[in-house]
Formats: structure tokens, sequence, C-alpha cells
């Protein structure tokens, strides 16, 4: 087993897989993170700004529902749009390279 | 107290003030056959789950993460359970009726932790081929001490977490029914201890919070 291990981590395909994957993760982990700090941030310290005032706004006049809460959603969705590319992304690409890596080690070490 | 102190010492895990706030007195009023009708549609719906979940816990690995094999689909239930049971009922609520409606805005930045976990952990936890946090931690460190570990700070938490469900669900149960918040909590006690039979039901419904939390988002991907 830890020969495996060993034949694993001496195929550069390995480096490059976690090398991708990281930067891809981190890249949408940095989209999301973004986004809640903006909306959370501005809502709760800078409420007089432009954008934080309007989206004080109700949607419709009297109502109750102001522009933040679509904001919010609109968010929400985002997430999951991204979720939903990082799945295809990972079930296409990255594991079809890392069954590949996985593969080719266990044969180079006799299994 | 205000309300905004009161969600401050729940949020610190202080059960006490919250108490207080259980006992103040239900309003006498008649019963409303509708809400207890769909209320024990529920109950039933659960235990049902439950003694189908515990007809299949055939083994001791069964009672740990559900033997391992639950489907991309039933660990996504098991997710949404959890947001329903403590984002929807518990904490949604009472920031709308401590803030007004805007409150639900602060239910859109939790759902960040979901990506930010998928985005960073999940794939390599899948890889490692484990379950658990604790497993995964003993992958690379001494187990006895960090299982002992991991298991004492999901207990501290999920005490926590308990106190703020069975008040909720004892003062909804006294309001529902006009019984005695006392009461209410012991028929609570034995609805929980009855559903939690089979611990395999806990990753089915989703009640399991501290350590599924982590691990359901984990186990699978897609």
């Amino acid at each position: 087993m830890q020969h495996i291990y060993r034949k694993i981590q001496a195929d550069p395909r390995f480096h490059e897989l976690e090398h991708k994957r990281g930067r891809f993760g981190w890249t949408l982990a940095v989209i999301v993170l973004a986004n809640c700090f903006w909306y959370m941030g501005a809502t709760a310290f800078f409420p007089d700004l432009a954008f934080a005032r309007f989206w004080g706004e109700p949607i419709a006049e009297g109502g109750s529902t102001t522009w933040g809460i679509v904001i919010g959603f609109v968010q929400t969705v985002v997430f999951i749009l991204l979720v939903g590319l990082y799945i295809y992304r990972a079930n296409t690409e990255f594991d079809t390279l890392k069954d590949a890596i996985v593969a080719d080690a266990r044969r180079a070490a006799g299994e | 107290m205000s309300l905004n102190a009161r969600l401050l010492a729940l949020l610190i895990g202080a059960g006490l003030p919250l108490a207080s706030l259980a006992e103040t007195p239900a309003p006498e009023r008649d019963l409303n056959t509708i809400a207890i009708g769909m209320f024990l549609v529920f109950v039933m719906i659960s235990l049902g789950i439950t003694f189908w979940a515990a007809r299949r816990t055939r083994s001791t690995s069964d009672f740990l993460a559900a033997g391992g094999r639950i489907s991309g689909f039933q660990n996504g239930l098991a997710i949404t359970g959890d947001w329903v049971s403590s984002a929807a009922l518990m904490g949604i609520a009472a920031l709308i009726y401590s803030t007004g409606f805007d409150g639900l805005i602060y239910s859109v930045v939790p759902f960040g932790a979901w990506p930010l976990m998928m985005f960073l952990m999940a794939d390599r936890l899948r890889n490692l081929g484990k379950y658990t946090i604790a497993d995964i931690v003993s992958v690379r460190f001494s187990r006895i001490p960090m299982r002992t570990l991991i298991s004492l700070s999901s207990l501290v938490f999920v005490v926590g977490y308990l106190i703020v469900q069975m008040v909720g669900a004892g003062t909804l149960i006294s309001n529902l029914f006009g019984i005695d918040y006392t009461a209410a909590q012991v028929i609570i006690g034995i609805l929980v201890l009855r559903s939690s039979a089979s611990r395999r039901s806990f990753t089915s419904t989703g009640r399991w919070t501290a350590s599924t939390r982590a691990q359901s988002a984990t186990i699978h991907r897609a």
C-alpha cells in the first residue's frame, strides 16, 4: 500500500491534478467569500452607501419585501450554479485524471 | 432582558435565560385541530423512517455514518433536513420575529458555508475514503486521544444545540396542545429517544447534526 502512495507521489500528473483542483477550488471559494462579505458587510456597517440604501427599498410600494432579499436569493442561486460548475468539472476532468493516476500506480506496483 | 440579549445568550450556549423565556405560561386557547393533525402526520412519517432504518441496521458499522453506504440523494436529504430544521425552524423564525422580514437576509450567508466545504474539502476527503471527521483526523494522528477530543467537542456542541431544539419543540408542543411546558418536554424527550433507537436514522432524518454537518457535506460530491 505504501508503495502505491509513493508511486502516486512521484507521478507528475498527480501534482498537476492537485495544482489545477486547488486553484479552481480556491477561485470559486474566493468568489463565494467575497459575495458574502460584500453583502453582509455593506448591510451591517455601511447602510448609508447608495447601493446599500437601494437594497433597503421595497420592491413594491408599501410592501415589506426589499431589494436586499431579492439580491440574497440571487446569491443563493449563484452559489448553487458555482457548485454545479465544480461538480461538472470534477466529475469529468479531475476524476478521469485521478482514475488514470491510480490505475498506473497500481500497475507499476504490480497489483 | 431584551430579545437580542436572549439570542446572544443562546448563541454562546447558555441555556438558562432561554429556559426562563419558555416558562412564560402558554395562553389558554382552543385546540387547533389542523395544526395538531399536521404535527401527528409529521411524527408518524419520522417514526416510519426510523423503523424503516432500524430494520436495515444490521451491524455495528451501520450505527455510524449509516455504514458508509449513503447515496448522494439520501445525503442531500439529510443535509436538507439539517438545514430546514435548524435554520428555518429556529433561526430564521426568530430573526424575522425580532428584526422584521429583512431578517431573512441573514440566512443567505450561512448558506455560503456549503459551497466552501465543497470546493476546498470534499474532494480530498472523498478520495481518502473516510466518512467521519474522527476517522479523517485519525489517519495522521494518534487515534485514541484524537477520537476522545473529537467526541468531547461534538458532545459539548450537541448539548448547546439540543437545549435550543428542546426549548423550541417544548414551547411548540405546549402551545399546540395547551399543556404544561414540563409535560411537553417529557413528550418531546420520549419522541426523540424513540427515533434515536436506530443511529442510522440520525443520518436519515438529519438529527445527528454536529458531526453529520461536516461529514455529510464531504461524503458524496455528486
